[in-house]
């Protein structure tokens, strides 16, 4: 863990701040991009053009890591081409399942918190080390609008279970363990304190919003003031490394996810 | 139920083809499955604006039924759904809508290859030339040389 | 043998393999030189260290010489209202103290050369802010030359002699027998004369004087290609600020900037900027890279969220 590099706060690439990442390059720790969005030579060579400006580290989508029926390993060359062009310090991916029975879902889908699905990621993940030679693996956890029947243990317990299991780190989405808490009533800061925090090594922050009665993580807003407060109880009884502000769909003036990331940054050296 | 039956179950019932599982919510499964069509239709609007144009209040409806016959698949499952929906509507009655289906094919095709074998990869990165005529914006003659980036032509024909 | 001497037929069989043999001789020739070029330049002007706006300049001198490094300045100024574009005349404006104490020295320089208010013709201003700022574009040219970017002057006389000589063995052998044929009264030159245009032709575009080193050529493809989100910026219509301007107009010519089109355009025929604006569509006979860079698929989380089912809005 020692070997992980302190990179700061940063943002999520997006293709509408091409520039933007270049020009506010030294405001900015990491970029974190996605590698199921690569495409071909030159979205490699996008990806290194990049990663001259500002540190990349790599967030994958669509591996599937809790899927019963294996990872596809069109997916799994794929994600290994860019990591090898790329060269982070890590990777990360979810701790849940994207496709099932030849269906795309499009989406990550929770899994049921049983010791079966605790082997079946923990197979996956060992698979996907294998492909990529030893990087270290985070894992993140993720919102889900139900949880599955047949829990045999707690969230924490499972995510903990996992990270048991498989050795990886954790990438902890204090915006997911925010729209949890609202949206099944648990508190945020007993489901944290029930975590490993010594494996946290990356954090994403992000701001959705309320529909039909259930809070959305859509990366459409703001990081709400809830998860900054989870944010600088974390710091603390963490060794976080990373920072990320994720914004998907709304995006607002470059300077607006700035000012997110100096705050961020501000947490960080508040703690060291 | 198995790990890979509940999986099999709930994507399934994501996707619109079968109930919710047991023992879940079925008005939270409903509305995960309303989100992720709206996704999919997001992201199928990004890669065929012509035709989100060209069928304005008629989009979601028509999407509604293409999302609840295909299953896209592969890594770039976004860009297999979308060619999927421009291909069937290549024939469609009103020649606006077949015209928008026509160009968007065509920019999706400077960029990617589909291959609907079994076991091979879906969409993959377009390498071979393509000569093709667009009408929208203008009538235009495209021209994509060979190669993994390679140049492309717009060329104004009357 | 004396090739002069040869009927038309035979001189022709001689002249085609001659010429081509010379031509791949010179050209590889040219290409060993090319190589050997220029000593590696330091980390700040190589490909991966990114610049800063204020290398704008010479960005532009390494690419065009001194008339674009001269565009690059007047287009600064345009870009900081300090000087106003219409109709191919060119204006400086008064402008406040504070904007002009903000100036770089070749900035400042290149603005109190034209007197406020004052409308000149564009090649008019670009020829007096030439003059006066002679001494900043030498140093930049030195800077370039001493990083390994631009060849030393004495480079530039070894190819132009490989142009003169190959051009002299090949066309001169060619333009002579045209001579003696024409001494002899032979009026049947025709192929001859092809293979003169043919050859000459080949001569310019297979030897040229070369602009830039090895180097120089590679940091000028990687800043066209890593700025190409900068190119985009501007062709989408964002405006950018002064100091951006003058960094893409240096790296991509004036006609990257939308409101420096027209002051490229009072210098020349308007161009499309060199450089790829990715897979939108473009003008008439236009070529465009399709660009296939990272793009915000719909893909989990990349849409909406990194949360489960539902985590995106309806």
């Amino acid at each position: 863990m020692a070997d992980l590099p302190f990179l700061g706060a940063g943002v999520s690439y997006r293709d509408a701040w091409r520039w933007e990442v270049i020009r506010h390059r030294d405001d900015l720790g990491v970029v974190e991009c996605i590698p199921d969005d690569v495409t071909g030579a030159a979205g490699l060579r996008e990806l290194v053009l990049i990663r001259q400006a500002v540190p990349v580290i790599l967030h994958g989508i669509g591996l599937s890591l809790g899927s019963a029926e294996g990872l596809d390993p069109e997916r799994v060359r794929h994600v290994a081409r860019v990591v090898e062009a790329v060269e982070p310090p890590w990777f990360s991916e979810h701790i849940a399942f994207t496709r099932a029975g030849g269906v795309e879902i499009g989406h990550l889908a929770p899994l049921p918190f049983t010791r079966e699905a605790v082997a079946a990621v923990a197979a996956n993940v060992r698979e996907l080390q294998a492909a990529l030679t030893g990087l270290p693996l985070l894992l993140e956890n993720i919102a889900y609008p139900f949880p599955l029947p047949g829990a045999e243990m707690t969230e924490a317990g499972f995510v903990r279970a996992i990270l048991e299991e498989t050795g990886a780190f954790l990438l902890l989405d204090l915006e997911n363990v925010h729209a949890n808490a609202l949206n099944h009533g648990y508190d945020p800061i007993d489901y944290l304190e029930s975590l490993p925090l010594d494996r946290v090594i990356e954090i994403h922050l992000a701001g959705g919003l309320w529909q039909e009665g259930q809070y959305m993580d859509t990366h459409t807003r703001s990081v709400p003031e809830e998860s900054w407060k989870l944010l600088e109880w974390l710091v603390p009884r963490s060794d976080v490394r990373a920072v990320i502000i994720e914004r998907d769909d709304d995006l607002p003036p470059f300077g607006d996810l700035l000012a997110e990331v100096r705050r961020a940054e501000g947490c960080l050296r508040v703690a060291s | 139920m198995s790990l890979r039956d509940v999986q099999n179950r709930l994507a399934a019932s994501l996707a619109g083809r079968e109930p919710a599982p047991a023992g879940l919510d079925e008005g939270a499964v409903e509305r995960a499955r309303r989100s992720l069509e709206a996704k999919r239709r997001r992201a199928a609007s990004h890669l065929l604006p012509r035709l989100r144009n060209a069928m304005g209040d008629g989009w979601l409806a028509r999407f509604r039924e293409h999302a609840a016959r295909y299953n896209p698949a592969g890594l770039l499952h976004h860009v297999d759904d979308a060619w999927e929906l421009a291909e069937e509507l290549l024939r469609h009655p009103d020649a606006q809508v077949a015209c928008a289906a026509h160009d968007d094919l065509v920019v999706l095709r400077l960029r990617y290859e589909r291959d609907r074998r079994a076991g091979a990869e879906r969409i993959r990165e377009r390498r071979g030339p393509i000569v093709a005529l667009m009408s929208t914006p203008a009538r235009l003659l495209v021209v994509r040389m060979p190669g993994p980036d390679a140049k492309v032509w717009y060329l104004k024909v009357w | 043998m004396n090739p002069l001497d040869l009927t038309g037929p035979e001189f022709l069989g001689f002249y085609l393999p001659y010429g081509l043999c010379i031509l791949a001789l010179a050209w590889l020739v040219r290409a060993l030189l090319y190589r050997s070029m220029g000593a590696p330049p330091d980390a700040r002007w190589t490909a991966g260290t990114y610049p800063l706006e204020g290398d704008a300049y010479a960005i532009a001198f390494l690419r065009g010489g001194a008339p674009e490094a001269v565009r690059t300045v007047l287009g600064r100024l345009v870009g900081a209202e300090l000087l106003s574009v219409k109709d191919n005349q060119v204006r400086a404006l008064g402008g406040p103290q504070s904007q002009a104490a903000q100036l770089e020295p070749i900035e400042s320089t290149a603005w109190s050369a034209l007197k406020p208010e004052v409308s000149y013709r564009a090649v008019e201003a670009e020829e007096r802010v030439y003059s006066a700022t002679a001494t900043h574009l030498r140093e930049i040219e030195e800077e370039l030359a001493r990083q390994g970017l631009l060849p030393a002057h004495g480079w530039k006389s070894v190819f132009q002699a490989l142009l003169g000589l190959t051009g002299l063995a090949v066309v001169g052998l060619g333009l002579a027998k045209l001579l003696v044929a024409f001494s002899r009264g032979k009026s049947n030159v025709g192929f001859l004369i092809l293979l003169l245009i043919g050859f000459g032709f080949a001569v310019v575009r297979l030897l040229p004087v070369p602009r830039q080193t090895r180097a120089g050529q590679r940091y000028l493809d990687w800043l066209q290609e890593s700025h190409r989100g900068l190119f985009q910026m501007f062709t989408s219509g964002h405006r950018g600020g002064a100091g951006e301007m003058a960094l893409a107009a240096g790296i991509y010519g004036l006609a990257a900037v939308p409101d420096l089109i027209p002051l490229g355009a009072a210098f020349q025929p308007v161009r499309p900027a060199q450089g790829s604006s990715g897979s939108s569509s473009c003008s008439s006979g236009s070529s465009c890279s399709s660009g296939s860079s990272c793009s915000s698929g719909s893909s989990c989380g990349g849409g909406c969220g990194g949360g489960g089912c539902g985590g995106c809005g309806g």
